[in-house]
C-alpha cells in the first residue's frame, strides 16, 4: 500500500498538514470575502477545530487542502450569515460564488504562495520594510503615514506598487517553474 | 479589467471600501467572473504577505519610515506554519482537553449572557443552548445566545411579552428581548404593545413589527423568507443595506428570495403556522362538557409530542409518527390539531381503552379538514365487543362513509354502511359525527343527518378502543393511512340527538 493511501489517523498527521496547508486554507478564507484579517484569524480556529474532529473521516492526507477548503467555506458562510448587518461586508451571492469558485483553485494557490514567498525574498530592504510593518501588526497606513510623518496618499501609492511588484514577480515565477530555461523574475527591477 | 476596479477589489481588502462603492462591487462581482477570479489572487497575495510578514524571532520590525530602514535588512522573513506547526503539536497534544472544555466554556459563557425572557411552554425535544449541554424546559429562564430545536415546538416569552413559538427543525440566535435571528425553522410571534419594534432577522430578510401576530419561515436550503401577517402590521425587507422596506398588513404575506432582493407578495398560508400552544377556552369545549362527552381530545401538544391529551386526563391516547422532527401538531380549527400525514407522514393515535357506561349507545364527534383522498383512508376507528365502526374517505368517490360490523338484523347482515353523497371537499374543516342508539346508526356532517340505517342489536360492551389516523387491526397494526388534520374529538356514552349535534357544529363555527 503507498504512503499516500494510509489513513491519516494520529494527531501528528494533523498537526503536519495543518501546518503545511494553513496558508492556503487562510488564503481561500480571505478569498471567500472576508476582508479583516482578524476574521479570518477567527474562521482559521475554528475550520482548525472541526476538522481536527473530522480529521478520521478524510480518505487520503493529500486532499487535506481542498477538503479544509470546504469546511471552510461552510464556516465563512456561517460567518457572513452572522454579520449580515455588517454594512461593509459583500453580499450573501458573491460570498457563494467566490467560496464555491475558490475550491478549485487550491492547487494553484500553494504554487502562488510558494513563489511569494521568492518573490518578497527579492525585494528592496525597504519595501520589504514596509510589507512587514503593514502586514504583521495590521497597522493602518494612515497611521504610519502619521509616524513616518508622510502623506497618506503617498504611502498607500508606495504599498500599492509594491504590490502590482509581486504580482508581476509572482505570474513571472510561475511561468519560470512551467518553463524551467527562462529567466528568474526579480521584483526589484518591476517596482 | 478596468484600474478603476482592480481599485475596488484592493480597497475591499484594505477596508477601505464604502457602502456606496460595495454596492459597485458587488454588482461587479456578481456579473464578472474574471473579476472574482482577480479578486481571489488579490485576497490570496493580501493573506500570503500577512503569513510571511512574521519574523522568525517573533519581533517586531517596526516601522521607521519608508526611506531609512533600521537594522532589518539582515531579518529573514520566514513562513508562519513553521513556527505555528511546532505550536501546534503543543496544541495536539492538549486538543482533547480543549475540545472537552470548550463546550464548558461556552456554557459559561452562556450563563453570563443577559436574561431576555423565560421558556413557556414545550413539545417534544427540549430546547438546546448550541453549542452547549444546557437543555432548556419550561420555566428556564432563557439568555441571549444561539439555540437549536431539534425536534417538536418550544414558546418562549421575552420580558417585552413577547410571545414567541419556535417549530423545529430550527435554529435561532436570540440577540434581546427585542430581536431574533432565525436561521432555519418556523416562528410565530404575538407582540404586545411594549414589544412594538421587535425584530426577526433571517439570512434574507429583516422583518420590523409594529404589533401584531405574525409568522415567519426559513428554507434554508433555497435561502428563502417567507413572512405572513395575521394580525396588524410589519415590515419586511432583504437584508442588503439598501433594500426597499415594504409594509404588510393583516391577510398579507412576503417571500423574499435572497438578501439582494425585494420582497415578493404571496398568498397567506393561516393553516400552517401554529400560533399558540394554549388551546383557546371556547364554547365548543363548554358545551361539549354540558353534554357529558366521556372523553374530549382538544389536540393541544403534549409535552412529550408522543402522548394523545385527554382534557379530563382521565384517558389518554398514543401518538404514533414516523416523523420524528416535525411536531405532529398543526394548526386546528379551534387551537391545534393533530397531522396524520398519509403513507408519507405514517402516523395514527391510539386511545387503548375508554370505558364505555351504557353499553350499547354512543356518540363519537369529530373535526376533520382532509389534505388529500388516498384510495381508501380510515379516518377513525372505533372498536368494542361485537362491533367495529370505521369512518373512512375513499379517493374514487370523494365521499365520507362509516361502516358499522356487528350485530344483526334477522336477516343475516352483519354490516351497516353509511353515506354521505356529497363529495367532502379538501382543506377546509368540516364537522362529521356518528351516533349509534338501539340499533339505529346516523351518519352527520356539519351539524345534518346525512344517512341514517338500522342493525340487529349489539352486545354490550363495557369499554372501546379507539383510534385516528389509519386503520387498526386486531394486533394494533396499522395500515389506509388518511392524509388529513383531526381536531376536538369528542366520545359520549350515549346517542346524542340531531339537535345537539347541530349546536356541536355551531359551537364551532362561532369559535375562532
Amino acid at each position: 500500500m503507498p504512503a499516500d493511501d494510509l489513513p491519516p489517523a494520529d494527531h501528528e498527521s494533523f498537526v503536519r498538514a495543518l501546518s503545511l496547508h494553513e496558508r492556503v486554507i487562510r488564503a481561500y478564507i480571505r478569498g471567500a470575502g472576508i476582508w479583516r484579517p482578524e476574521d479570518v484569524d477567527e474562521i482559521i480556529q475554528e475550520v482548525s477545530l472541526i476538522a481536527w474532529k473530522k480529521f478520521d473521516q478524510l480518505d487520503k492526507v493529500e486532499e487535506f487542502p481542498r477538503w479544509a477548503c470546504v469546511i471552510a467555506r461552510y464556516q465563512v458562510l456561517e460567518f457572513r450569515r452572522q454579520r449580515a448587518r455588517d454594512r461593509l461586508i459583500l453580499n450573501d451571492r458573491v460570498f457563494e460564488l467566490l467560496g464555491e469558485e475558490g475550491l478549485e483553485e487550491t492547487t494553484h494557490n500553494e504554487l502562488l504562495l510558494r513563489c511569494l514567498e521568492h518573490c518578497l525574498e527579492k525585494l528592496p530592504a525597504n519595501g520589504r520594510e514596509l510589507v512587514q510593518s503593514v502586514y504583521e501588526h495590521g497597522i493602518a497606513v494612515d497611521e504610519l503615514a502619521q509616524k513616518a510623518g508622510q502623506q497618506a496618499n503617498a504611502l498607500y501609492q508606495k504599498l500599492w506598487r509594491i504590490r502590482q511588484a509581486l504580482r508581476k514577480c509572482v505570474e513571472q515565477a510561475q511561468a519560470d517553474r512551467s518553463n524551467p530555461d527562462g529567466h528568474g523574475a526579480n521584483p526589484a527591477t518591476q517596482a | 479589467m478596468k484600474k478603476a476596479d482592480l481599485e475596488l477589489i484592493r480597497d475591499y481588502l484594505d477596508g477601505r471600501v464604502t457602502v456606496d462603492q460595495l454596492d459597485g462591487l458587488n454588482r461587479l462581482l456578481e456579473a464578472d467572473a474574471e473579476a472574482r477570479t482577480e479578486f481571489r489572487i488579490m485576497a490570496t497575495l493580501e493573506e500570503g504577505l500577512r503569513d510571511l510578514s512574521v519574523s522568525t524571532d517573533g519581533q517586531t520590525a517596526g516601522f521607521v519610515g519608508t526611506d531609512t530602514v533600521a537594522g532589518s535588512s539582515s531579518r529573514k522573513l520566514a513562513l508562519r506554519p513553521i513556527k505555528i506547526g511546532l505550536a501546534l503539536v503543543g496544541i495536539a497534544m492538549l486538543g482533547l482537553l480543549v475540545a472537552a472544555a470548550l463546550p464548558l466554556w461556552r456554557g459559561w459563557q452562556w450563563s453570563r449572557a443577559p436574561v431576555i425572557g423565560e421558556v413557556t411552554a414545550l413539545s417534544g425535544m427540549s430546547l438546546h443552548v448550541d453549542g452547549v449541554g444546557t437543555e432548556l424546559v419550561p420555566g428556564d429562564v432563557l439568555r441571549a445566545g444561539r439555540y437549536r430545536l431539534d425536534t417538536g415546538l418550544v414558546e418562549f416569552r421575552t420580558e417585552l411579552g413577547v410571545e414567541v413559538l419556535i417549530e423545529a427543525p430550527a435554529l435561532l440566535e436570540i440577540h434581546a428581548a427585542d430581536q431574533v435571528e432565525l436561521g432555519a425553522g418556523r416562528l410565530s410571534a404575538h407582540v404586545p404593545p411594549e414589544g412594538i419594534g421587535f425584530v426577526v432577522q433571517t439570512p434574507s430578510a429583516e422583518v420590523v413589527d409594529f404589533g401584531t401576530q405574525f409568522a415567519v419561515e426559513v428554507n434554508e436550503q433555497q435561502g428563502t423568507s417567507e413572512v405572513h401577517v395575521f394580525d396588524g402590521e410589519v415590515e419586511v425587507k432583504g437584508r442588503r443595506p439598501e433594500a426597499t422596506p415594504t409594509r404588510l398588513h393583516t391577510g398579507e404575506a412576503a417571500r423574499v428570495e435572497a438578501a439582494d432582493q425585494d420582497p415578493a407578495g404571496i398568498s397567506l398560508a393561516s393553516d400552517r403556522f401554529l400560533l399558540t400552544l394554549d388551546e383557546p377556552d371556547r364554547t365548543h369545549t363548554d358545551l361539549v362538557r354540558e353534554f357529558g362527552a366521556t372523553a374530549h381530545y382538544r389536540m393541544r401538544p403534549s409535552e412529550d409530542g408522543q402522548v394523545l391529551s385527554e382534557g379530563g386526563g382521565r384517558y389518554p391516547g398514543r401518538i404514533f409518527a414516523r416523523e420524528k422532527t416535525r411536531s405532529s401538531a398543526a394548526p386546528g380549527r379551534i387551537g391545534s390539531s393533530l397531522r396524520l400525514g398519509g403513507r408519507k407522514g405514517a402516523s395514527h393515535a391510539v386511545v387503548d381503552r375508554m370505558p364505555l357506561e351504557a353499553g350499547t349507545d354512543l356518540t363519537w364527534s369529530g373535526l376533520i379538514r382532509a389534505d388529500s383522498r388516498p384510495r381508501s383512508a380510515t379516518i377513525a376507528q372505533v372498536d368494542q365487543t361485537g362491533r367495529r365502526m370505521r369512518l373512512e374517505l375513499h379517493r374514487d368517490t370523494g365521499r365520507l362513509s362509516l361502516e358499522i360490523h356487528g350485530g344483526d338484523d334477522g336477516n343475516g347482515n352483519r354490516l351497516l354502511r353509511l353515506v354521505d353523497n356529497e363529495v367532502l371537499s379538501l382543506g377546509e374543516w368540516h364537522q362529521v359525527a356518528f351516533t349509534f342508539k338501539e340499533g339505529e346508526g346516523v351518519l352527520y356532517r356539519d351539524g345534518i343527518a346525512v344517512d341514517r340505517g338500522m342493525m340487529g342489536a349489539l352486545q354490550k360492551s363495557s369499554a372501546i378502543r379507539f383510534s385516528f389516523g389509519a386503520r387498526l387491526g386486531i394486533k394494533g397494526e396499522a395500515s389506509r393511512r388518511w392524509d388529513g388534520r383531526i381536531d376536538e374529538v369528542a366520545v359520549f356514552s350515549q346517542a346524542l340527538d340531531s339537535a345537539q349535534i347541530l349546536q356541536l357544529f355551531q359551537s364551532t363555527q362561532s369559535s375562532e
